[in-house]
């Protein structure tokens, strides 16, 4: 199969985005001009609505949100407004994400997409619309951090979230997305090998759009990943980007209320998702223990997936994934962030640079890996 | 007297955290992160600004050692002794700044692998990536070394 082999939705986005990149600076909006944008939007789509507190919301690398609360008829119901930047740390489509909010509306906490503005017609970007859904995505003690990195969940929160940490990742796994309404996703069987294959050949495809530098090590790892596909035995939703601090949670009780982030979902291999989650850089160490997610130590991760999901974990699998996100993270910050940051196409350039300096974290991760195979 | 960096810098985080930090509503919330990181990214600067042409030197220093040690370890296959050339030239040259040469001779390494892969040299290749990811790690650990002030690198940052 070529290298260009890519699920198509994501093939033209690859191309589509081509031409953004010549694109004069992106300028951030500003609350008072997103209010008159929803207000004539509501105008037209639910007519006597009113939008009021128009509030930006903080945190996230790729995509500008807002809360605001639209009264009509005497009730008030506080919804998200969530629009593209120009670039950001990811490449992501609002359609895919609407629709698998809506796939999952009901299975697992999500917010509920309401609206989609998936061509830009009304906002100045793509958009979507989606019911605002209160909690935290870390324990008030945390403190400030705008990395949303290594959020520490401590006792007694760690144990409240833990079950459904893992329930909820095997209810997406063993979501029977073929009888879903998925129109935006393909599903790909041609051979055991093509889910990955596509997604290797879609984070290719960025690398090679956004580097701002040539990597060697990167390089010997995506050739190892490109030679090393292994068939995927199971097809299922792959969340990508599951983790503490992708989810909110209410501080008293420890109930998950809605699973975030799920723009980089697609279908394919679950090992993808558990790759992700181990990663040191979404883990805590305290007193000698890494936790990852600062949920559990990793070999108690896998045990307690399997036992939630019934999907057995084949290590050469999660190897093979250790290896792809340590690579795709790279990807993500030091070649999208960084190029998003070098032509001001993002409302948090700061943001991006700051988060750009984990790139030596994942290149000191894949040569480590990539050694251990060489000696094997 | 001149003002030094230093006290530029001062001068802008002065004004960053008790000026327009205290003057933003708590409700400006993309403003205020946007402050906090900036004072952030200033004062790492700060803390690394009188070591960072040495930084940039070694980084140059330690690609040179790659590319030398990938022309001395092996003979470039015929289907790949174009790019094989073409680093030695890169190892030869000097850009105006460290960074312009280190970026010059990772590209130049960088081709050879890709010629290395497409014309099927499986023993050439291996020898490159036994070369390159030991000094590529190695790399990588004064990077890490370096950013670990940022704070996000739970084995070096204390996390």
């Amino acid at each position: 199969m070529s290298g260009t082999d890519t699920e198509p939705q994501l093939a033209t986005m690859l191309e589509q985005r081509k031409a953004r990149r010549a694109m004069p600076p992106y300028i951030p909006q500003r609350d008072a001009d997103v209010a008159k944008l929803l207000q004539s939007f509501f105008d037209r789509e639910k007519t006597g609505s009113e939008v009021r507190d128009v509030a930006r919301i903080g945190g996230g690398a790729s995509k500008e949100q807002f809360m605001f609360t639209l009264a009509r008829s005497g009730e008030e119901t506080r919804y998200v407004l969530r629009m593209d930047a120009l670039e950001g740390i990811t490449e992501t489509s609002r359609e895919r994400e609407f629709e698998i909010l809506k796939a999952f509306h009901g299975v697992v906490p999500v917010p509920e997409p309401i609206w989609l503005d998936a061509d830009a017609q009304h906002f100045p970007t793509p958009a979507i619309i989606m019911e605002f859904v209160d909690g935290v995505t870390k324990p008030e003690t945390e403190g400030v951090s705008v990395t949303g990195l290594g959020t520490v969940l401590g006792d007694p929160l760690r144990g409240m979230l833990a079950d459904q940490y893992f329930v909820n990742l095997a209810a997406i796994h063993n979501f029977d997305w073929a009888n879903a309404e998925l129109e935006h996703f393909t599903a790909p069987n041609s051979d055991p090998k093509q889910a990955t294959r596509w997604l290797i050949n879609f984070w290719k495809g960025l690398l090679e759009q956004d580097a701002v530098t040539r990597e060697p090590v990167l390089r010997l790892a995506t050739q190892w990943l490109e030679d090393n596909i292994p068939d995927c035995d199971k097809l299922c939703v792959v969340h990508g980007d599951y983790r503490t601090g992708n989810y909110l949670f209410e501080e008293e009780t420890g109930k998950v209320t809605a699973i975030l982030d799920w723009e980089m979902s697609y279908i394919g291999d679950f090992h993808a998702d558990l790759g992700w989650l181990l990663q040191p850089v979404f883990g805590s160490r305290i007193d000698g223990v890494f936790r990852a997610s600062d949920i559990a130590p990793p070999d108690e991760m896998i045990a307690r997936y399997e036992a939630a999901s019934g999907n057995a974990v084949d290590p050469a699998k999660l190897h093979y994934f250790t290896v792809f996100n340590a690579w795709k993270s790279y990807i993500l910050v030091s070649a999208l962030g960084m190029r998003a940051a070098r032509t001001a196409h993002n409302h948090q350039d700061v943001l991006l640079t700051f988060l750009a300096a984990t790139g030596p974290l994942f290149v000191d991760e894949l040569a480590r890996l990539l050694m251990m195979e060489e000696s094997q | 007297m001149n003002p030094s960096v230093n006290d530029r810098l001062n001068s802008v985080l002065r004004a960053l955290e008790t000026v327009v930090l205290p003057a933003l509503p708590e409700r400006a919330s993309l403003a205020r992160e946007q402050v906090m990181l900036s004072i952030g990214h200033i004062q790492i600067i700060q803390a690394q600004m009188d070591a960072t042409p040495a930084f940039e030197h070694e980084e140059m220093d330690d690609i040179r050692a790659m590319g030398r040690a990938i022309l001395e370890a092996a003979d470039a296959p015929s289907a790949c002794a174009n790019e094989a050339a073409r680093l030695k030239e890169a190892l030869d040259q000097t850009h105006s700044t460290p960074r312009e040469t280190t970026d010059a001779i990772r590209e130049q390494i960088d081709d050879l692998l890709i010629a290395a892969r497409q014309s099927s040299e499986v023993a050439y290749h291996e020898a490159l990536s036994r070369i390159i990811l030991p000094l590529g790690r190695e790399r990588a650990r004064k990077d890490r070394e370096w950013f670990a002030v940022m704070g996000f690198d739970i084995e070096l940052s204390g996390g």
